[in-house]
């Protein structure tokens, strides 16, 4: 009974905050505007002005698709999420009509990507957000490595006193010159060049690594260029990682490459937890083979001192997930995902996307069997209206404003994607256990928790 | 067991001229108890020792009585009253760039010079104060402290809740207060973020704004108005004690930062303590306190939140420990085996020195210091003898002159003008050199 009034009350509140204010406008035939769901989340106040008249938002705060309720597996076509849930091949199989998933940060590890593309969604992300915030981040995990402010201020808080020059000495013990030390960055993407630039002014000369970048890069910003990790983990005094995690470098820093590094180097990791092997860095740190590690992400998260590989290791700085966040780049993530999803709705698949990241996977993927018209959404792929039954040809919506074709139809499957003017359904195949088809009208979606 | 301590610090090597025996002149650490770095440098011209005392009180008379050099941290305080009770001071090295702990004017009216090592942790200071200003910005440290404290954040919303407060930089205003050696460090590192960044500092000429480009601001007023972030980079001096109070932090931004490096007497901390617990300062990170050592469960600052504090190790490294007590007894040296304070690099009193006027005549028993001034450092008293073999800087012959001739000219050492001596502290003639501290 309390759970149904728990659901009663979360739908009330559904109601209220993610529908939008203004009320369906348009005479005739029904037809609801598409679905699109915050996954992993429950504020949608930013989203929400972006999308209102276009989509129909729900939010879902799942922490996996276990927990994301059936309409929406079900109906939705767009979905939005941060970092806290996974969707594998089989959690996307769950979904019935998805066309679009955005992730509302840079990173898109916790989405199988080429699945989605087989499957006839487009991944994009927002890579723009948060890039300042997390250098800024790194070189203030990194000056605490060298400074031991973080250290000495629990110190402090635990009530350690330091009374002449020689106690300070003790209690500063460790702290270390910067200028002419070498910070090795792996992955000079748009945080790694942030995060040389700050490096130069306190004097560290910066090296990096990375393998996906053309010739030059090193020239352009002036720093110095290593052939192989195994160069750059060498000669570094303090090692970052500003890498995305992909298929390749999962545990890049391991039992051997915690070897090649320089011994008491640091190490500070803001990028993804799973590049670096917790339990190889515990045994380090213990040994003093690295000196200091600064993470802000962590193979299991949250992360929690008390519950992991981690747990006994000295000179540990770890904060939880959060050098992304400011209050203006959480907005702005925010606002360009919306702006993105919006797009997707409006206009074309891939073609309208600014940021999509499984383009080629889409494009290859291979034809579209036949499609079940009562799945159709018309509201995608430019479609001049979201509101028309099943089976007729589209009615511009009076007044707004559309993006590409103002006429469309319902076309075989057979038309690949790319030209746009054919919502397609997703292929059918053996449906998820589970999870049987349901048609549910109701807008109410309240996350199963 | 105290003249182990002192043995350990003296030379090793033992006199090796012949004749009349005078002991090499007194240096001594007065809050410190490790000469290591020190004595390679001193060990042929001075006799070290170490006090490793927290006040003159603490200070064994003999070194009172014949120390001759000085050497100091920031943990002791010497004022005139201080002064007074040295007997043969010449020469104090500050052990880094403060000296608002030395009275230097009393120091100079005494004819001792005063000397710091300017050159000292100027980056490390710098580095450390982006790094409070860093973390101030985005919250690593307290966050670092709620996670050993348990907590965890588990979605977005709670990640957001958790790191709440954390703000974008580029675009902020940092104001720095005193653009020396490490204001202008700081100034080039805060540029790199993004930081615009402003200066008030009324004792440089005009452009110096326009080789960094900066804004400078003609008054602290103007500054406080315009920064998102104070941080303070001025010595303490008798003008700008308590410079941060109640009226200059209401001249600030609501809900500005404040970062200390400097000296904590430049902040009056039941002031902050208020505006910290009102939101007015969002948060503050200090280095140096009015009172030091510094304890969170002492003080005005007791119950502030939105606290970083550290106990006055910004400018610490090995490296720049290291260079500044090799410069320092660098400094030493040339008070020794050259003239004061012609020969000294880095006196902070020299115009004091210079002003301070006549000198009573020398009392010859107690007064001379042959060792200091260019002279030859063995000689009894009234005799002149050129040092054979060993360095001494300009003339080779030096006579006693009356103090009536100004120090400057420096070939004579004088005695520290007689004066009423400080209560409890009666004169003794010792010949004994074992000068263990009093602890």
């Amino acid at each position: 009974m309390a759970l149904m009034d728990k659901h009663k009350v979360k739908r009330q509140r559904l109601d209220r905050i993610c529908e939008g204010i203004r009320p369906p406008i348009l005479n005739g035939p029904m037809h609801p505007r598409p679905l699109v769901a915050l996954l992993d989340g429950r504020d949608c106040t930013v989203e929400m002005p972006i999308l209102k008249d276009v989509a129909t938002v729900a939010f879902c705060d799942a922490q996996s698709t276990q927990e994301i309720h059936e309409k929406v597996l079900n109906e939705a076509v767009a979905a939005l999420m941060y970092h806290t849930i996974t969707l594998t091949r089989d959690d996307l199989d769950k979904f019935k009509g998805l066309r679009v998933i955005v992730r509302i940060g840079s990173g898109f590890d916790n989405v199988d990507i080429k699945a989605a593309a087989e499957l006839g969604i487009a991944v994009c992300n927002v890579p723009s957000s948060s890039i300042e915030e997390t250098a800024d981040t790194a070189i203030c995990m990194i000056l605490n490595l060298y400074r031991r402010v973080t250290w000495m201020h629990q110190a402090l808080r635990e009530g350690t006193r330091a009374c002449g020059v020689e106690q300070i000495r003790e209690v500063a013990g460790g702290a270390a010159r910067i200028r002419g030390e070498t910070l090795g960055i792996i992955g000079l993407g748009r945080v790694g060049q942030a995060v040389a630039l700050r490096a130069k002014a306190f004097g560290f000369n910066v090296l990096f690594y990375d393998p996906y970048l053309p010739d030059g890069v090193e020239r352009s910003l002036g720093l110095q260029r290593m052939a192989t990790l195994q160069d750059l983990l060498i000669h570094s005094d303090c090692v970052s990682l500003h890498c995305s995690l992909n298929e390749h470098n999962h545990h890049l820093i391991n039992d051997f490459t915690i070897k090649q590094m320089r011994q008491g180097a640091f190490l500070v990791n803001t990028a993804r937890g799973g590049l670096v092997d917790e339990k190889a860095l515990a045994q380090a740190l213990k040994e003093g083979r690295i000196r200091g590690a600064a993470l802000d992400v962590h193979e299991i998260e949250p992360f929690s001192f008390s519950q992991s590989a981690l747990k006994d290791a000295p000179n540990l700085i770890c904060t939880p997930h959060t050098s992304w966040y400011s209050e203006q780049a959480s907005i702005e993530a925010r606002e360009e995902a919306a702006r993105e999803v919006r797009r997707a709705i409006t206009g074309r698949i891939p073609d309208s996307l600014k940021n999509c990241v499984n383009k080629e996977y889409l494009m290859a993927s291979p034809q579209w069997p036949g499609m079940d018209s009562s799945t159709v959404h018309p509201e995608l792929n430019g479609g001049a209206t979201y509101r028309f039954p099943t089976g007729l040809v589209g009615v511009p919506a009076g007044g707004l404003p559309v993006a590409g074709a103002t006429m469309e139809g319902i076309v075989s499957g057979t038309m690949p994607i790319a030209h746009g003017i054919a919502p397609v359904s997703r292929p059918p195949h053996t449906p998820s256990p589970g999870q049987p088809s349901k048609a549910e009208t109701d807008r109410d979606l309240p996350a199963d928790q």
